[in-house]
């Protein structure tokens, strides 16, 4: 089984990155990409070659469902799990967001010391 | 009545013509002539007199003529004709009354007379203006109404529409409704009109349009008619979309400054950053608690804003209550846990199917157990047990906290209720909870409530219907060793319930858990072991209001203990059995109707 290692974080709230960089590096021991936009994730995703990204829904410029899209189309994702990181509670948004066929959902506010076995126990559910 | 009357004298002799307008304008009304039957009619084509008084005898066209073309001319109003003759006798005048004339007077006109005969058509002219009037005003009122209006027959052919309607029919590519038939123009029967409900229809330029479909019967004499409301629910739907909108935004924009706050409360508390003084720690505790609780908090708002606009949406499915109790109390074993609290299920075969969705019964299952750890001493135990009831299945969960006083037992299960605002410091929690479940529950058919007697804490029950088997009639269970009154109970009852007859407990056991509870259940305790025992198995199964203990000799005060009912086997058992079925079956119909 593949090692998680390299995760991309794309949010573009400044005070959530600084406490998901918290949350993974320094707690979880991870080497993360911070991100502030869609539009900067689809530039860095080639050359930081992540193991899994966390994407936030709701962005300005290009949405997290328009990112994972526009990845895809360009063949940017080949073995990354992709794990969606939203405000949204109700569960048609989540379910529609599911069918995206993704990972999984991280629900904010998230408990950042919990995040990174969180995280981890998605990767290897979908290692199965 | 200040009103004055405009009176047009018919005469051909212009003595006897001013002769009579004179008495008339001195009795305060106003008189015009005209000397000739032909000029009347012509006259009558500009003018609205208010009443003629007409002579009988003239040349060319007398009296008896004109009256009738009076009546075939004027048609859209009542025209009193008053006709007068010096002529002796009164065969002209009745001559003249059966060709449509109103009145007569003799010649030469006595001046009191005239006088009372206007007064009594001034009166009736005014009461026809009142009532043509008000039938005016309704109709205009029916007219204006701005939702649309079509009103048929039993038929379906449209007799009135109001213009709303028109207007809406217009926009459906329909025109001129007055006759056509209901089907015709909107594609709906009358019994499916009867059957009120929101549709959809498609409009002439390919949009759709939401309609509320409303409608009532009328019986107006022996002619039964229905009125159909139609509103146009485009507005609502669209302004339903902007709400859930707003509210996704609130809830996103509340959340994402909350993610940070909890989020570097999170890391603080962790150690990561370095030990905290425990003073400091403290108020972290506090700030975290705090956070918590308005995450909550934004949950309930957007769970309770959905509810109430009906927005909610249910994924209903048959799944088993014991299921879902095992699951809810793995999931929050370790809640209860952090408070040394012990939640037990009772141990049962039961499984109890039910039509819901399982997901929202979790939340309210979560809200109940989580509301009982709260309250549970520490070290205590929390006991969830499942049954059968009238209703269908009971789900209780029993705490052996300080209870709920009776005061507060009222507002319980209302918005923002809180026994004690020091709970909320003390528990957390939104006072959300108990109102939100309620609606969840009554959205899936169920109900929630606690138990009115509760010897000690707080015991909440869920009830919910039961998916059944045999559903068209009601269900009577027989347990007894005797076939032949097993055949006796199946022929008895035959015309009130379903009867289904075993030989032991554990048969019938085997069937509820299968079918759901029953209605009723009959039995004859003989040879099923020590009553007590075998009374205690059957209320687990049932409510002790179900059930009917049929015995040879009863023990009054064993059956009074427990509060079912009890017949004796060799008194009139039939009818006693019949009797006490009934009264059982119009309980739990008076029950349910209660609940819908």
């Amino acid at each position: 089984m593949k090692q998680l290692r390299r995760i991309m974080c794309v949010e573009d709230d400044s005070d959530i990155r600084n406490i998901l960089d918290w949350s993974l590096s320094k707690l979880g021991g991870y080497e993360v990409c911070l991100c502030n936009s869609g539009e900067s994730a689809l530039s860095k995703v080639k050359s930081f070659l992540p193991d899994l990204l966390l994407l936030d829904v709701m962005m300005p410029g290009l949405t997290g469902p328009q990112t994972l899209l526009a990845m895809r189309e360009q063949n940017l994702l080949v073995d990354t799990a992709v794990l969606f990181l939203t405000a949204k509670s109700m569960r048609d948004e989540l379910d529609s967001l599911l069918k995206l066929n993704v990972n999984g959902i991280i629900i904010k506010p998230f408990d950042p010391v919990k995040l990174p076995v969180q995280i981890h126990t998605y990767w290897v559910n979908d290692d199965e | 009545m200040a009103m004055a009357l405009h009176v047009l004298v018919v005469d051909d002799s212009a003595q006897s013509s001013q002769d009579l307008c004179q008495k008339i304008d001195v009795l305060g009304h106003i008189s015009s002539n005209c000397s000739s039957g032909r000029e009347a009619l012509k006259r009558l084509q500009h003018s609205k007199p208010d009443i003629v008084l007409l002579d009988l005898l003239m040349p060319d066209l007398d009296g008896y003529r004109v009256i009738r073309q009076i009546r075939e001319i004027i048609t859209d109003r009542w025209l009193p004709i008053i006709v007068t003759s010096g002529l002796k006798g009164e065969s002209h005048f009745i001559d003249a009354l059966s060709l449509g004339a109103d009145d007569y007077l003799s010649r030469p006109v006595n001046v009191e007379l005239l006088n009372a005969k206007l007064n009594h058509y001034k009166r009736v002219l005014s009461l026809q203006t009142h009532f043509s009037g008000l039938a005016n005003r309704e109709r205009l009122i029916y007219q204006h109404i701005p939702e649309a209006l079509i009103s048929f027959d039993d038929r379906g052919v449209v007799s009135e529409s109001n213009r709303a309607a028109v207007d809406m029919l217009h926009a459906l590519g329909k025109s001129d409704p007055i006759g056509k038939s209901l089907n015709d123009l909107l594609g709906i029967s009358v019994d499916q009109a009867d059957q009120a409900g929101e549709v959809e229809w498609t409009l002439a330029d390919g949009r759709t349009l939401p309609v509320e479909l409303s409608c009532s019967r009328w019986i107006n004499g022996a002619v039964e008619s229905r009125t159909l409301l139609i509103r146009d629910l485009s507005e609502k739907r669209r302004l339903e979309s902007m709400k859930e909108e707003f509210m996704a935004t609130v809830s996103h924009e509340l959340r994402t400054p909350l993610t940070s706050i909890v989020g570097a409360l999170g890391i603080l508390e962790s150690g990561v950053m370095g030990e905290l003084p425990s003073a400091a720690n403290e108020m972290l505790q506090v700030a975290r608690r705090n956070s918590e609780r308005l995450r909550s908090l934004i949950d309930d708002v957007l769970d309770l804003t959905k509810l109430q606009g009906n927005q909610l949406s249910f994924h209903m499915q048959y799944c088993e209550l014991s299921d879902l109790a095992r699951e809810s109390i793995s999931t929050n074993l370790a809640m209860a846990q952090a408070k040394h609290v012990k939640l037990s299920f009772q141990d049962t075969t039961l499984r109890a199917k039910i039509n819901v969705d399982p997901n929202r019964l979790l939340q309210v299952f979560a809200n109940l157990l989580s509301n009982a750890v709260k309250h549970a001493p520490s070290g205590s135990e929390v006991q969830v047990g499942l049954s059968g009831c009238a209703f269908g299945w009971r789900l209780e969960v029993q705490d052996q906290g300080p209870g709920v006083s009776l005061a507060f037992r009222k507002r319980l299960f209302e918005k923002f209720a809180q026994e004690d605002s020091s709970d909320r410091r003390i528990y957390g929690g939104t006072g959300l909870g108990l109102y939100i479940s309620k609606m969840l529950m009554e959205r899936m058919g169920g109900r929630i409530g606690l138990m009115s007697k509760s010897e000690s804490g707080a015991c909440f029950y869920i009830e919910i219907p039961a998916v059944r088997v045999v559903a068209s009639r009601p269900i009577s269970l027989g347990i007894t060793h005797d076939s032949q009154e097993q055949a006796h109970w199946r022929a008895w009852l035959q015309d009130q319930t379903e009867t289904l007859t075993f030989t032991s407990l554990v048969q019938v056991t085997e069937w509820i858990r299968e079918n759901g509870p029953p209605d009723v259940v009959i039995c004859n305790p003989a040879g099923q072991g020590a009553a007590d025992k075998f009374c205690d198995a059957l209320l687990s199964l049932v409510n002790a209001d179900q059930l009917i203990l049929v015995s040879d000799s009863v023990d009054a005060q064993f059956a009074g203990n427990h509060a079912f009912h009890w017949i004796r086997r060799e008194i009139q058992l039939r009818r006693n059995l019949q009797d006490q079925v009934r009264k059982i079956l119009e309980r739990s119909t008076l029950k349910q109707g209660n609940i819908k």
